[in-house]
């Protein structure tokens, strides 16, 4: 098991140095550096010594290079808008990102796997049809509009709640249920096909014949068994939103790292666009590799493939 | 889907007589499909709904002058709430909303359509080479793709939107490519099941050349999954240029791209809120539509779901 873990890990290097160089590369293709930006008051001749003096003019190979090389030391240069180390800047945002990836996946998980389970129990009931209308019409509504029209209602007509910012805690509850919608559109769809498919199983049966109580047929022995695609679901949404919140932090002025990539974007800050990708993409990574690892604890068949002992089953599945 | 396994089988055998079932068993695999789509009330709504949306980009065309009607400014008619006369009010320019809407229709659908067509050329072409051909292929694409997908794909659209300019096609490639991976995985998960089959077996034993094989016999019994899927990701495109476009990203000014519509509506929420209601309840329903379609060939398409 825990060289199945450090396996993972260690599988995430070459694709970190893969993603870290393709970031790169697309972001220098960017009309306009630095120089442009910042010192746009120079002279052509002055920026051209200006960026020799700052190592633009190398090949992009090796600005990579270099920038890599002090990324490994925990320096992935300053960033030339807030005049502060790339890192330091990502971490100050990370914060307010993770709290909204994490509120916005509770409200998701917490209306989803209810109602999914119970939609599944309730074939073509009306519950069964609201949870799936719910989750059309989830996947549907784009998460910026859905977050304007909340702003509209909550925050402009009833004056409940603020529209934007991060000041006082009830500046999370519009930013999550946007957020929360669309993913628990996902995640009730996936809760109840994987459901649907367990809860038709015989062993189900069994256990029923055996006179275990109803509730504990659907919570333990079936849902332990829908589980797997349910933790997918939750672990890709939370992946997501860690890069992927741009939008709902733009409409809310969420002060996450999904607006510093924005705003960096604006003012070609590219060591800070850069290092703030990487950094999310990295954290995605990581989650991706951790949901992976969570699958072998809730299946004993997958644990089973890796625990090194050679069963018939270890041999057959790869 | 039987039909069709037993004609591809037969057709390296006898061309001429293989032609012939050919056409009529992808009939009546069509027809199959369309009788079990139909039984769906909800994807029948949402291919009604998409005609429409369709069949008013296409008349629009004929019928609003791009010049006078969806970009002059008309100051004297600015922030006039819904009424008969502009049943979706005026923006900030004096512009008629709904006017700009149904001429915006035709952004939303080139870019879902063509975004997932890249996607499709790329991801899928590279996830059936993995597939059928396995070994070294495989790992070189497999990998490459695994490169691509923990980079959140919101993320890659922005950088290679910004890398690359504003503009339509940037934005179909950002989103094409940015899916891309997801639609060589499937290709390839269903690739690998058919390459099993028998009759791939049956045909590289009757000495069919390779890319005919692929052609007609692995591409077409392993297209279904991918079909579903491109038509779930045209929705998702849709939402994503829009969202991209939202954020200054997408399509340039003044062209009434929904997206950008909701982002210069944005400034005016607190006194015009018709101004954002409206572009998004377009970007709504379209992608309502096609996602009821893509779950209805879904169910269609589900083998499990036939008995």
């Amino acid at each position: 098991m825990i060289r199945y873990v450090i396996k993972r890990f260690l599988l995430l290097i070459p694709i970190l140095l893969a993603v870290s160089f393709i970031v790169y590369f697309i972001i220098d293709l960017t009309p306009g550096d630095a120089v442009d930006a910042h010192y746009s008051e120079l002279s052509t001749e002055e920026k051209d010594e200006m960026r020799e003096k700052m190592g633009l003019n190398d090949p992009v190979i090796i600005r990579y290079g270099r920038y890599i090389w002090g990324a490994l030391h925990g320096d992935m240069g300053e960033s030339t808008t807030y005049h502060e180390d790339a890192i330091k800047v990502y971490f100050a945002r990370l914060p307010a990102t993770l709290e909204l990836a994490f509120w916005g996946i509770l409200v998701a998980m917490l209306i989803a796997i209810p109602f999914g389970i119970l939609a599944a129990r309730k074939q073509n009931s009306l519950i069964d049809n609201a949870s799936m209308l719910f989750g059309l019409f989830g996947l549907s509504i784009p998460n910026f509009w859905l977050g304007l029209m909340l702003i509209i209602m909550f925050s402009l007509n009833l004056k409940l709640l603020p529209s934007n910012g991060n000041e006082s805690w009830t500046s999370i509850i519009l930013p999550a249920i946007t957020i929360g919608t669309s993913q628990a559109a996902l995640l009730i769809r996936t809760t109840r096909s994987s459901m649907l498919e367990v809860i038709r199983q015989d062993y189900l049966n069994t256990a029923r014949g055996k006179g275990v109580r109803e509730r504990s047929v659907i919570y333990q022995h079936a849902l332990s068994n829908a589980l797997i695609p349910i933790i997918t679901a939750v672990g890709s949404q939370f992946t997501a939103s860690l890069g992927g919140a741009v939008i709902t932090e733009s409409v809310f002025a969420w002060p996450g790292v999904g607006r510093l990539i924005i705003d960096s974007i604006n003012t070609r800050d590219e060591v800070m666009v850069v290092s703030a990708i990487m950094l999310t993409t990295m954290f995605s990574s990581i989650v991706i590799v951790v949901v992976d690892i969570l699958y072998a604890f809730v299946d004993p068949r997958i644990k089973a493939r890796y625990s090194g002992k050679s069963n018939a089953f270890a041999k057959k599945g790869r | 889907m039987d039909n069709k396994i037993i004609s591809s089988q037969s057709d390296d055998s006898n061309e001429m007589h293989s032609q012939q079932e050919e056409e009529v068993s992808s009939v009546s695999y069509l027809a199959e499909l369309w009788r079990d789509f139909r039984k769906n009330k909800g994807a029948v709504l949402g291919l009604i709904i998409l005609c429409l949306i369709i069949a008013t980009a296409i008349v629009s065309t004929f019928l609003i002058d791009y010049e006078t009607q969806i970009v002059e400014m008309n100051i004297s008619e600015m922030f006039q709430k819904p009424s008969l006369k502009h049943w979706c009010g005026t923006d900030n320019f004096g512009r008629d909303i709904f006017l700009r809407l149904i001429y915006g229709t035709r952004y939303s659908l080139l870019i879902g359509v063509c975004s997932v067509m890249f996607s499709l050329l790329i991801g899928t072409t590279l996830g059936i080479l993995a597939g059928y051909y396995g070994g070294v292929l495989e790992q070189v694409i497999m990998r490459i793709s695994d490169v691509f997908s923990p980079i959140p794909s919101m993320l890659l659209a922005v950088c290679l939107t910004t890398a690359f300019g504003q503009g339509m096609v940037v934005l179909m490639a950002a989103i094409g490519v940015a899916a891309a991976p997801a639609f060589a995985q499937v290709a390839r998960a269903s690739v690998l099941t058919v390459r099993e089959q028998e009759y791939i077996e049956a045909a590289k034993a009757s000495g069919s050349k390779e890319y005919r094989i692929i052609l007609r016999h692995v591409l077409p019994n392993a297209l279904s999954p991918v079909l579903v899927q491109a038509t779930l990701q045209v929705a998702n495109a849709i939402v994503a240029a829009s969202g991209l476009s939202f954020l200054g990203l997408g399509v340039p000014t003044p062209m009434p791209e929904w997206g950008a519509m909701l982002s210069e509506g944005r400034a005016f929420i607190r006194d015009y809120s018709y101004m954002t209601l409206f572009p998004g309840l377009a970007i709504m329903i379209t992608v309502l539509a096609i996602n009821m379609i893509g779950d209805g060939l879904r169910d269609a398409m589900d083998p499990k779901l036939k008995r």
